[in-house]
């Protein structure tokens, strides 16, 4: 098992960049540079199906299938930030322009894909707090595994349910996936102008990046919350004795999956949609940096 | 308005000796005043293709001169007292024509071709 967690910690971070690497060595045309960014997404979300199914196979209880999603998520926004970092053309011969402002990642973030993400992160914060604050030991004593609940004489338990045994490995990935996320933020903003015959279209070349990363974020949350809300949710409707709150939490989380799903499908469209590269330099062949 | 540093490969003059005469006569110029922030070293390395270390040696000779003023976390920002002196911008002007003058005679060519040359750079 350790050395699968290994692999994980080091070897999913270390392959996709050897791989973003391998891509961005080969010349670059800059009309072609999408194909190889989409190659690169295509490598995160393979590389992220088979460490989550290795995990799968390997975490107990359901803890694999539960972070599967949380894994790809991880993987994808590493895809798309290697993607959007390393997989660039070279910049042309001849002179060198830079702006004298200050570029800030507050800058070049889209208004509603940002407020999308941020609701996203809220509610899976709210659902995974809740969860870890209700539930309880199960019959061989592991700490937040199932949800319990007492009716006179009788009592009744759901397991598998998001408790600290499955949101504490959960919430340490979520919080990688986030300085992930930053870190690939802050690389874009970073990243050299010269892509683009101006500064306007370097600007709208950044805020492609940003909105794509962010939505690889999104996505990563909207599919975890998505896994978390439909075994909470289940696990609360399914007790044969309730407290009062538990059918409509229950019922709300049930109804927040399919508006994660939907939030999911719209920030994978805005990831595998290309970004529109400024005509003039569309036939313009540039090497690899 | 958004004001543009250019480096040029061809120009024998060191990187970061374009980089402190460009920055060097924007403050002159009176275009970039005193407590403006100048971006940090990393971004203006990166855009301009040069080592950080570069842009590093021109802020650090401008600070040198007094022209700049650099904080840990704050930054770098044009020094306070880095006012643009009277008259600066037409003297940098008349000592931009001065050069060139100077240069082109060296080279050989006439008052007269000079001034057709300059005339034909400021088509009306």
């Amino acid at each position: 098992m350790s050395l699968i967690v290994l692999f994980v910690l080091v070897g999913t971070p270390l392959l996709l960049t050897l791989i973003a690497l391998s891509l961005a060595r080969r010349r670059i045309v800059t009309g072609d540079e999408w194909k190889r960014v989409r190659l690169m997404l295509a490598a995160a979300v393979v590389t992220g199906g088979v460490v989550a199914w290795l995990l799968q196979g390997t975490l107990d209880l359901g803890r694999g299938a539960m972070l599967a999603p949380a894994i790809l998520g991880v993987s994808l926004v590493a895809g798309v930030g290697l993607g959007e970092t390393v997989v660039r053309p070279r910049r042309p011969a001849g002179p060198r322009t830079a702006s004298l402002e200050t570029r800030q990642v507050t800058e070049y973030l889209p208004r509603g894909v940002t407020t999308v993400v941020v609701a996203t992160a809220a509610l899976h914060l709210a659902a995974l707090t809740l969860t870890t604050a209700t539930a309880s030991a199960d019959d061989m004593g592991r700490a937040g595994r199932q949800v319990a609940a007492q009716c006179g004489g009788t009592g009744s338990v759901a397991s598998p349910y998001p408790g600290s045994f499955y949101s504490g490995p959960l919430t340490a990935l979520l919080v990688v996936m986030g300085l992930a996320t930053l870190a690939a933020l802050m690389a874009v903003v970073r990243r050299p102008r010269g892509f683009a015959p101006d500064e306007v279209g370097d600007d709208v070349l950044r805020r492609a990046s940003t909105t794509r990363v962010l939505a690889a974020a999104g996505a990563a949350l909207a599919a975890s919350h998505a896994g978390i809300a439909f075994f909470a949710g289940t696990a609360l409707l399914r007790m044969d004795c309730q407290r009062p709150w538990m059918a409509p939490v229950g019922w709300a989380l049930l109804a927040s999956v399919p508006v994660a799903l939907l939030v999911l499908g719209w920030l994978l469209g805005l990831i595998v949609t290309p970004g529109a590269l400024p005509a003039e330099r569309a036939q313009q062949p540039v090497e690899t940096r | 308005m958004t004001l543009v540093l250019t480096l040029q490969p061809d120009d024998p003059t060191p990187p970061y000796q374009q980089v402190r005469r460009q920055l060097a006569d924007l403050i002159t110029a009176g275009l970039l005043g005193p407590g403006d922030r100048l971006p940090p070293l990393r971004q203006l390395a990166g855009d301009l293709g040069v080592a950080v270390g570069t842009v590093g040696r021109a802020y650090r000779e401008l600070e040198q001169e007094g022209l700049l003023t650099s904080r840990r976390g704050g930054g770098t920002r044009v020094a306070a007292h880095a006012r643009a002196p009277e008259g600066g911008r037409r003297q940098l002007l008349e000592g931009m024509a001065a050069e060139f003058v100077a240069r082109a005679r060296t080279l050989g060519f006439t008052d007269e071709e000079i001034i057709v040359a300059l005339g034909r750079q400021l088509p009306s």
